[in-house]
């Protein structure tokens, strides 16, 4: 029991940042209806810059601003690349467009960073004891500080009117365009916000974790998997999935094995694409009439 | 058929095979058996990505599941290279088909997402398994030999003959029934249905061929290679593999060309990045690989298939236009059933609105029924529920006698339900001429079929380049097409946006489908035209049938013309 | 090119880590003599990019030192590097396009192990030497005939950890191993080194060093009442472990292979880096190492090339400048023939390289041992924060 609460409390962390990738993908995915599999580049790149700032003794606040003004840069260039695409409307390719840019941003890392890997500044993180269960405190400020900015990003885009007439464009961009909801300019605030979350997810996944210039692509399909979790249009719901996914990831790694959690989780991410289709299939199937079968 | 035209262009992916014969220096043989043998997989990929219109991320999955059962086979069971790699190509197939069964099931982009988990999911294990020798894989597998051949050459060799093999048969199969049916499947779904194709079953047998594809590349690289490891198939080289496909185009040599510009750039900047001026070259390799990659997808979307039109186009111009009579139908053999199809008391709902409520139909062989009403007044739902297009929710409907309410479209249009849509459903990206086959197995039904219907000299012309109403009449012809004579023929507004001279056509052929008789069902606006043609009308309002019987007595009604002028408290 | 006229004779042997090279008197000659091509394969990019590119630097940075010291025997030095992005297909058409250029005398690579067995049976059938940069014991064991290995053993490395453990009265252990070939083939290793030593392994993780944090291994390896930790794992597995562990308030001490030697180790691990015991080679300790020691003089040779500020050569360029020294050697001696140079290079004696001293003969093509190994741990320097102390 004790060891299952300090799995629960070491997925925490993680998890968190992972609902702040999978808000990036659904924000995006609702405006222009692409999957941005590039969001998690951004934010190791965010999560990159933020530890450089940090050892180069710039203070908090300054590596903050750091982290979100590069996911920023990198995002509205993803937007220029895959959302203004050809004139054909285009899900795949506009995919495999941000699949590109995915790897520009990786080589642009590797170029500025090289492949040293980057953690914070030296120093003992508050540990709270309690029982036998340790929580680095750091931990904690920072799925706390991760809610904070979920609540308050939810509460945007599902409560505001500028909220709603971003997640209505990609409902019916018709009607969108008809109501005068200017669709470009949303679909550039759609990515400038998953910027936003991926600065601060930068952020938070440097003081907690190591930022390398590859740590895109494993936090890319993981939040990705996570946005799926919640349905792909949910905000929220890609929130609560991403606490999941980590505590899951977290528990596969305590109680079975830590190289079981990559598979498992593409697994569980097949599992999740394809509820939907049997769910379908479920409802289809109805009882054959009577009649028939008695003639 | 004279107008088909043999196309020998496959016979080009021989070249380098013969080059492969004579050229010595092993790093050419190299790049060039990479780029045969990629091309084998980047083929096998287009066939599931462009005809079938499913994007798999997970082609070097099937590459590694037959490369491993060679490398296995022949390591543990000393099996020859030959038949190690037929049951490395067969293992891999078996492996796509029950892949296939399950992640079909997601659309478009989901799937492409599904394949890109399962490719990812696949390397952890190939990387954490020890009887596939973990990360460093499996070493010392026997090289190819092929007498008279260096062991640089042998591979290549080989890869070329079999990409050039691998085309031809994926060219055959995209000109037979099969091809054309993927190919209606990716621009729709029920167009394909309608015809009688199964969709499922469709996708399932292109993704498994796919598989057969990568698996023989698979099995060619660990021949070329004489090792396999988990790093030759990461998600890396599967988008390596669709960049090539899209580079090619449409076109399936094409393909192989994508195949050559993707692994050509990519030799040609790692050779020259040993010059950069930084340190960091591999930072560079990445940044040049992205680059390409949105070049071509933004800017080229035709890939290299739009260099191929400029010459096709020339040729499409000169078709036969040679008389050819019209088509005669066989009769409908004789039914027992007395009406050949009744629905009998259909209710649909969308959300809480009922579209139909309680509406029965009974439709005699060589009768013609139209039903009319209002906008919204659930004709349209009523003949897509008869087609199975939408799952029945209450209500009965036999044809023949025997319930077929259980039956998805496909299997209702194999028992004798031919439809044509309110929303035209021709393939755009087809020919006329394919169009039409795509209805049947026997060609020489479709130059009456078109003759019929006046298409006869369009028939080698792209379906998206004809006018509206000539696209109306493709759809008809494809009906008039098929190898039985349809026992039910659904019509959805077939006269909207038709000319006068073209209504006059599609009379001709109603009246031609009721002579051999076909059951008809007719939904239609044009009162004038119903009137000519239908022996009995039935009228919905609101979903809820108002009214039934003969034209001339029936439009005369009261309930119909309130109807008509919207006095909508009627519901008799 | 043209070479410049040579002025010191002794420089001209070539790289800075042949200078120890008995026998090998250099003949200044005229100009226009073409250049000695030497090949290289190594992973700059991909996963293997980690250990790859420091390599690569460090090749780089010889060859120039080369040339403008005169080249060898008046020929300068032309260096075809190319990048294998970890890709076993591409080591293989890079490693064949420089075995076809008939002026490229041998070839440096690759990094990884899984690119370097698929490139060790071309070099063996081009008859063109390849100094391999990767460790996995199937390169040399049995030795091919034109495959050179020069990292020191995983084996060599376990033992002098094990060793510390026994005088440490370690008796039971947890092992961390990543999930990649070097981890795989490690975990064999110290499960037979552990056997030897009579030291039980109560718990092996294998772990992703790209997870986000490995914080539940550690739960479930400490609930398991281990004396010590063992981490073999690529970057950044050890400091993944190091964070883990001071999160959990694990203090017990910890033991780990070479690549926790760097900053971002010492970072991530902070002050409990003292109780981190790391194998690994003189060049990470180079301010350590006494000047009697052969390894002295290549080491500082080579720290000479890299900018004061900025990084410093680690293991992984020390071994890439061992393997270059060791081809410009026998290129010295033997000549541009292929197989002379793989000759000359299987005889060769007491090479002394940052990494230790190498000997080849037909039966060993794995060429150095334990002696060039160091044993060291974080500390905390008054003045300099946190850096290496040696432990033994």
């Amino acid at each position: 029991m004790e060891s299952f609460v300090q799995y629960l409390v070491n997925g925490l962390a993680v998890g968190g940042v992972y609902s702040l990738i999978a808000i990036g993908y659904v924000v995006v995915f609702r405006v222009v209806r692409i999957v941005n599999i590039a969001q998690g580049d951004l934010l190791a790149a965010a999560t990159l810059v933020f530890l450089w700032l940090m050892n180069a003794q710039a203070g908090l606040p300054a590596a903050i601003a750091g982290a979100v003004i590069t996911a920023l840069i990198a995002s509205l260039f993803v937007e220029r690349i895959a959302v203004t695409a050809g004139t054909a409307y285009d899900e795949l390719r506009a995919f495999l467009l941000t699949l590109a840019a995915s790897q520009l941003i990786q080589g642009a890392m590797l170029l500025l960073f090289g492949t040293q890997y980057l953690t914070m500044p030296a120093s003992s993180p508050p540990i709270i004891v309690v029982g036998n269960i340790h929580v680095n405190g750091i931990y904690l400020l920072v799925t706390a500080l991760v809610i904070v900015a979920l609540i308050g990003l939810v509460l945007f885009l599902e409560r505001t009117p500028v909220g709603w007439a971003m997640l209505a464009t990609a409902d019916d961009p018709l009607a969108a365009r008809l109501c005068a909801v200017p669709i470009r300019r949303m679909g550039i605030l759609a990515f400038a916000i998953a910027a936003l979350v991926a600065g601060i997810g930068g952020a938070a996944y440097g003081a907690v974790a190591i930022g390398s210039w590859n740590a895109g692509t494993t936090l890319s399909t993981a939040g990705f998997a996570a946005a799926v979790l919640g349905g792909m249009t949910s905000p929220s719901r890609a929130a609560i999935g991403g606490f999941i996914l980590g505590i899951l990831q977290a528990l596969v790694s305590g109680y079975m094995a830590s190289y079981l959690q990559d598979p498992l989780t593409f697994v569980f991410l097949v599992v999740v694409l394809l509820l939907p289709a049997v769910a379908r299939g479920l409802r289809r199937r109805r009882p054959r009439r009577a009649a028939a079968v008695a003639a | 058929m004279s107008i088909r035209r043999a196309n020998a262009w496959w016979l080009l992916a021989l070249i380098p095979a013969v080059a492969a014969c004579i050229i010595r220096a092993p790093y050419y043989l190299v790049v060039m058996g990479t780029i045969g043998i990629d091309a084998i997989a980047a083929v096998g990929l287009a066939i599931t990505l462009r005809k079938a219109g499913q994007p798999s991320l997970a082609q070097t999955t099937f590459m590694a599941i037959g490369a491993y059962t060679a490398s296995l086979l022949e390591l543990n069971a000393h099996w020859p290279l030959a038949a190690a790699g037929i049951a490395g190509i067969a293992v891999a197939a078996l492996a796509a088909w029950i892949i296939g069964a399950i992640l079909l099931n997601l659309e478009g982009l989901y799937f492409a997402l599904g394949t890109l988990a399962l490719n990812a999911a696949a390397v952890a294990i190939f990387r954490n398994t020890g009887i596939f020798g973990n990360d460093a894989g499996l070493q010392d597998l026997s090289p190819l030999r092929v007498p008279g051949l260096s062991s640089d050459q042998a591979p290549t060799v080989v890869a070329w003959v079999l990409a050039a093999l691998g085309l031809y048969l994926a060219v055959r199969l995209d000109r037979s029934r099969f091809g054309r049916g993927l190919r209606m499947l990716r621009e729709s779904a029920k167009v394909t249905q309608s015809v009688g194709f199964d969709p499922a079953s469709l996708k399932r047998s292109a993704f498994t061929l796919s598989g057969a594809y990568a698996g023989a590349a698979g099995v060619l690289l660990t021949a070329q290679l004489s090792v396999v490891n988990p790093s030759l198939f990461s998600l890396g080289n599967s988008i390596a593999l669709l960049a090539m496909v899209i580079t090619g185009g449409e076109a399936l040599l094409g393909t192989i060309g994508g195949a050559i510009v993707i692994v050509v750039v990519h030799e040609l900047s790692r050779s020259w990045l040993q010059y950069a001026p930084v340190t960091l070259a591999g930072g560079i390799d990445l940044v040049v690989n992205g680059l390409v990659l949105i070049l071509i997808l933004r800017f080229w979307p035709r890939g290299l298939t739009s260099i191929a039109a400029l010459f096709s186009r020339r040729a499409r111009g000169g078709a036969a236009t040679a008389t050819v009579a019209p088509a005669v139908l066989d009769g409908v053999a004789a039914q027992d059933a007395k009406p050949v199809l009744q629905a009998r008391d259909i209710g649909h709902r969308f959300g809480g609105v009922y579209a139909v409520d309680g509406a029965s139909l009974a439709v005699e062989a060589g009768q013609v029924v139209a039903v009319i009403g209002p906008n919204g007044a659930g004709k349209t739902t009523l003949l897509s529920v008869i087609g199975g297009y939408h799952p029945i929710q209450r209500g009965e409907v036999d044809l023949g006698g025997a319930p077929v309410d259980d039956l998805p479209p496909f299997r209702r249009a194999r028992r004798g339900i031919a439809a044509t849509f309110q929303h035209m459903e021709v393939v755009q990206q087809m020919t006329v001429w394919e169009n039409v086959l795509a209805a049947g197995t026997h060609a020489e039904r479709v130059e009456p079929a078109l003759a019929a219907v006046d298409l006869l000299g369009a028939a080698e012309t792209l379906v998206s380049d004809l006018s509206f109403g000539q696209q109306r009449m493709v759809e008809l012809a494809r009906v008039l097409a098929r190898d039985e004579t349809p026992r039910v023929l659904l019509m959805d507004e077939p006269a909207s946006g038709l000319s006068q001279p073209e209504r006059a056509v599609l009379a001709g052929v109603i009246r031609r489908f009721a002579a051999a008789g076909t059951a008809v069902v007719l939904v239609e606006h044009d009162v004038a035209f119903v009137a000519r043609i239908a022996d009995r009308i039935l009228v919905l309002d609101h979903g809820v049938p108002i009214a039934e019987g003969e034209p001339q007595t029936l439009l005369r009604e009261q309930v119909v013309i309130d109807a008509y002028l919207g006095s909508a408290t009627v519901h008799a | 090119m043209i070479p410049r006229p040579s002025i010191r004779p002794l420089a001209i042997t070539g790289a800075a880590v042949a200078l120890t090279i008995a026998g090998t008197t250099a003949i200044p000659s005229a100009q226009g003599n073409a250049p000695y091509v030497i090949g290289a394969v190594l992973s700059e990019s991909g996963e293997g990019a980690n250990f790859g590119q420091p390599s690569a630097d460090a090749i780089r940075r010889l060859v120039e030192y080369t040339n403008s010291h005169g080249g060898v025997k008046g020929h300068k030095i032309e260096l075809k590097l190319q990048d294998d992005g970890g890709n076993t297909q591409q080591a293989r058409a890079a490693f064949s396009q420089l075995a076809d250029d008939k002026n490229v005398v041998g070839i440096i690579g690759s990094s990884a192990s899984p690119a370097s067995l698929a490139i060790a049976p071309v070099a063996d059938e081009k008859k063109i030497v390849d100094l391999t940069l990767a460790s996995s014991p199937r390169l040399s064991n049995p030795p091919r005939p034109y495959v050179f290995q020069f990292p020191v053993p995983t084996a060599l490395r376990a033992k002098a950890l094990f060793d510390e453990m026994k005088r440490r009265k370690v008796a039971k252990i947890a092992v961390f191993v990543s999930i990649d070939d070097y981890g795989q083939v490690s975990q064999k290793i110290l499960e037979d080194g552990a056997k030897a030593a009579g030291i039980a392994i109560a718990d092996t993780e294998r772990f992703n060093p790209a997870a986000p944090n490995v914080d539940s291994e550690i739960t479930r390896a400490k609930g398991a009442g281990v004396d010590a930790f063992i981490v073999f794992s690529q970057d950044p597995g050890s400091a993944l472990v190091a964070k883990a562990m001071v999160n959990q308030g694990v203090t017990t001490p910890a033991y780990a292979d070479s690549p926790a030697v760097n900053e971002g180790f010492l970072r991530a691990a902070g002050a409990s880096s003292s109780r981190w015991i790391i194998v690994t080679t003189n060049i990470d300790v180079a301010d350590l190492v006494p000047k009697n020691d052969p390894s002295y003089k290549p080491i500082h040779t080579l720290m000479g090339l890299y900018p004061a500020k900025g990084p410093k050569p680690n293991h992984f360029s020390g071994t890439g400048a061992d393997a270059y020294g060791v081809l410009i050697a026998a290129l010295a001696k033997a000549g541009p023939d292929r197989v002379k140079i793989r000759d000359t290079i299987e005889t060769m004696k007491g090479f002394a390289g940052t990494t230790g001293t190498y000997n080849f003969s037909p039966q060993v093509h794995q060429g150095v041992g334990a002696e060039g190994l160091k044993l060291v741990s974080g500390a905390v320097v008054t003045g300099r924060g946190l850096t290496w102390k040696l432990v033994r």
